[in-house]
């Protein structure tokens, strides 16, 4: 064992090496970074080039693109309001907040930070966890997902929405919209109209871009009509402004750490991915706080908490990939292609055949995160100079920038309507207050839950009992339960709370909402 | 300054991002996109990355691979469809593309009027597999388990209309099974449902598992496809258990009708140097891939062959049938 990881290390740690793994972080965080432009995009690009490399430089470098654009999309989020990456729609809710305030480098450095303990975390567990985690991940069979995925949308479902009945007509908007396209289990056509194009759904990036991009520049255009040489960052001389305090991050420790966790979570399952950890990151992270009402107005855990779990996707993402051929995310997926263009399929005897090469990577997986406090520096100051350009001169490009990026995923225009379409929706649901988060995470859960609710039934033959005689899935299932009974109540609590207020105190606020 | 500075390196950035193929006349003049219908990273993807390095270099011009993956691989057989004639268009496709998925719903291409079939490159290969600690060692004993236990078991495939489904259920049907239908979307999540044990048998490619077949953790039972499989050759295939039928599909070399014949011929000789390199063998060996060429026309023959075998037994199987 020893002989094999100093073998790895020496055959893993290599100037080269380091060098490939910094230029995936550049390359990932700068794409990331760009609205409308994205990671898994700039993967697919570098992919065929990789082939001819070292397969350690090629995957350290391809890994280290991932995590840098997960990353890097929470520049522009937090910046603009528009994510860069589809992972970083969350850390946008309280990021940009804090960007209004002024305090725009206290929440890039935040994410930062939460971004590079969550990836250490996640590494670290498929270093030394992968067997058991890997083991546990394939307990979760169609029952325990349905209930999970039910469960998380329970939980997230209306994230960012004014009032409760706004985000359950976002979520519920979000789920219609994912039913376009092949049914699962008969693969008939639904809502295609006729377009092929519609078979393979809605395409999830051209949406993305759209609705959190595109409807943010037609939003703050519209409020820079009047004055286009407007600067769209308010400038603070506070020191603390600009960077996060101790006593901020020791605050935030707990959150971050359980994001962590939730993180590698839902990147060891094959399926749920970063999106879902992201909001579920930052649910938790609400939801334990003493102060969540200050949420969605600039509370700096809110930051932390997503970018921790989205981070946290990446490496243990890769733990069914490496143990048993089944990628965990997306990006995953993708990389598994160049593990199999070097002769390294994966599965169960990876680590068997090439134990040095698979160390080494994990090696270099985890000194590569190090790499991430340092790379993206420039790009925060690049970024934070970019947002002092007026507004006149900055949108255009970005929805320039939106275009390619819808175009570039699969070169097929017909992503470039569908990313108009969602611009405009986006726009009228910003207006309306009906959050875009709220319909995007439906979205991405609403058709996982119906495949695995059907995929379960079809094995119980039709008897619902399945969802209470497994035990994960009973698990989820009273989980929830309890977090409808659980938000219920206080909701209850709360309003009466306020309506005591009101009843006491301020005659002026009995026509306030009170939600 | 600064203004200028962002104007160029946001030029650049746009100028990387929509850099494609450069348009540049006897064939090949030019650089010919291959449209693959399936994502980055599987085993159609890189086998054809495998071998459009050596085909390049037969034909002296770059074949440069785009994914255009989704619906069952129609997606990207319709956009070589829709592509002029020229030769300098063409792309992978997949047996249910062409003779069976039109059957099933609405396609905007005729399979076998607006595509040409080049060639086809490799047999996919396929098994009804079952988990490694399953107390079913042979075909026999799992056939038996299922006779005993009506409506119990269940067999799961990477989706409804697909071949892994159509002939797992024929098969059904021939032996009288009572058992059901769990479609996954793709081979690794019916995977993922076999190894945690919540499907009892699948009918995947055996390429994509066979690490875990390698690892003991997957237990061939019967090689569906035609022929024996390296990897577990004392398997029985199901033409030796007396079925008359077997899962066959290729990936083959698609191009849109009235693509010039030289220019066929051209791609069909590239293909077939590339399926017969030494280095594109070992390096698919690698991964369980075997390339095998068969020329466009008895592929195309074949094709029609089978889409009007299963056609038939579409309604039967209880697949629904687009009129």
């Amino acid at each position: 064992m020893l002989e094999t990881l100093s073998n790895a290390a020496s055959q893993a740690l290599t100037l080269m090496n380091f060098f490939g793994a910094a230029l995936g972080i550049f390359l990932g965080s700068l794409l990331g970074a760009i609205p409308g432009l994205n990671g898994t995009m700039a993967i697919a690009l570098l992919i065929p080039i990789t082939y001819t490399w070292s397969p350690l430089f090629a995957i350290a470098m391809l890994v280290g693109c991932w995590k840098g654009s997960v990353y890097g999309g929470s520049i522009s989020a937090i910046l603009l309001n528009a994510p860069g990456t589809p992972e970083a729609a969350a850390t946008a809710l309280d990021g940009y907040p804090l960007t209004k305030q002024g305090k725009a480098g206290k929440a890039l450095k935040m994410a930062l930070y939460a971004s590079v303990i969550g990836a250490v975390f996640s590494d670290t567990l498929l270093m030394v966890a992968s067997p058991p985690i890997a083991a546990l991940a394939l307990m979760f069979g169609p029952a325990e997902l349905a209930m999970l995925i039910l469960f998380a949308l329970v939980v997230v479902a209306g994230t960012g929405a004014k009032s409760q009945i706004k985000g359950l007509i976002s979520t519920a908007l979000g789920i219609l919209l994912a039913t376009v396209g092949l049914d699962p289990m008969t693969t008939q056509q639904r809502f295609t109209f006729g377009s092929i194009d519609l078979d393979a759904g809605i395409g999830l990036l051209a949406m993305l871009i759209g609705l959190l991009v595109m409807s943010e520049v037609l939003i703050q255009m519209e409020e820079g009509w009047k004055d286009a040489h407007a600067e769209v960052m308010v400038k603070s001389d506070d020191p603390d402004a600009s960077r996060v305090t101790w006593a901020e991050l020791k605050g935030s420790l707990g959150t971050i750490f359980r994001s962590s966790i939730l993180g590698s979570f839902c990147g060891a399952l094959p399926g749920v991915g970063s999106i879902t950890a992201a909001f579920m990151g930052y649910d938790q992270a609400r939801r334990l706080s003493k102060h969540p009402e200050r949420f969605g107005k600039g509370e700096i855990q809110g930051v932390a908490a997503p970018e921790a779990a989205n981070n946290a996707v990446c490496g243990a993402g890769l733990i069914p990939l490496v143990t048993l051929g089944i990628p965990g995310a997306l990006s995953a997926a993708v990389i598994m292609g160049a593990f199999m263009i070097h002769g390294l399929a994966p599965g169960p005897m990876l680590m068997v055949e090439h134990p040095e090469t698979i160390y080494g990577l994990f090696m270099l997986l985890i000194l590569s995160d190090f790499f991430m406090l340092v790379i993206p520096l420039p790009l925060m100051k690049l970024g934070q100079w970019v947002i002092s350009v007026p507004r006149a001169y900055l949108f255009p490009v970005i929805l320039a920038l939106c275009v390619i990026g819808a175009f570039g995923t699969h070169q097929n225009l017909f992503d470039v309507k569908i990313m108009v379409f969602f611009g405009v929706l986006g726009y009228f649901l910003k207006k309306w207050e009906l959050s875009p988060a709220a319909l995007l995470i439906a979205f991405i859960l609403g058709p996982m839950a119906e495949v695995y609710l059907r995929q379960a039934l079809k094995i119980s033959g039709g008897d619902p009992s399945i969802f209470v005689t497994k035990p994960l899935a009973a698990l989820f299932l009273a989980l929830a339960v309890g977090a409808i009974v659980w938000t219920t109540l206080r909701n209850r609590r709360d309003k009466k709370a306020a309506q005591g207020r009101v009843l006491s105190s301020e005659p002026t606020a009995q026509g306030q909402k009170v939600e | 300054m600064g203004r200028k500075l962002l104007t160029v390196l946001l030029a650049m950035v746009m100028a990387l991002a929509i850099a494609g193929p450069s348009l540049a006349g006897d064939y090949p003049s030019k650089p010919i996109k291959l449209i693959i219908n399936f994502s980055a990273g599987g085993t159609t993807d890189t086998a054809a990355r495998l071998m459009s390095s050596k085909a390049t270099e037969v034909l002296q011009q770059a074949l440069i691979c785009m994914n255009k993956p989704g619906a069952g691989g129609t997606l990207g057989v319709s956009e070589v469809a829709r592509a002029k004639g020229n030769g300098y268009t063409i792309g992978t496709c997949n047996m249910p593309a062409v003779a069976i998925i039109p059957q099933i719903r609405q396609v905007p291409y005729k399979p076998f009027k607006d595509l040409v079939q080049v060639c086809a490159v490799m047999p996919y290969e396929y098994a009804l597999m079952v988990r490694g600690d399953s107390p079913w060692k042979t075909w026999e004993e799992f056939v038996d388990h299922v006779k005993k236990n009506p409506g119990k078991v269940t067999y799961a495939s990477v989706g409804t209309g697909t071949t892994n489904h159509l002939v797992t259920a024929r098969i059904g049907k021939e032996l009288g099974l009572d058992w059901k239908h769990v479609p996954f979307q793709g081979g690794v999540k019916e995977t993922a449902a076999l190894l945690g044990g919540h499907v009892d048998i699948i009918n995947n490619t055996t390429a994509s598992v066979a690490s875990s077949v390698k690892a003991g953790k997957i237990r061939v039972l019967l090689v569906t496809s035609e022929d024996r499989l390296k990897m577990v050759p004392d398997v029985p295939t199901m033409k030796d258990k007396g079925f008359k039928f077997s899962q066959i599909s290729y990936m083959s070399i698609v191009a849109p009708a009235g693509t010039p014949q030289a220019a066929l011929d051209k791609l069909s000789a590239a293909f077939k140097a590339a399926c017969e390199d030494k280095g594109v063998i070992k390096a698919c060996g690698k991964l369980d891939l075997h390339p095998k060429f068969m020329p466009g026309k008895q592929y195309q023959a074949m094709l029609e062959q089978l889409s009007t075998e299963w056609g038939a037994l579409l309604p039967d199987l209880g697949v629904k049938v687009n009129k």
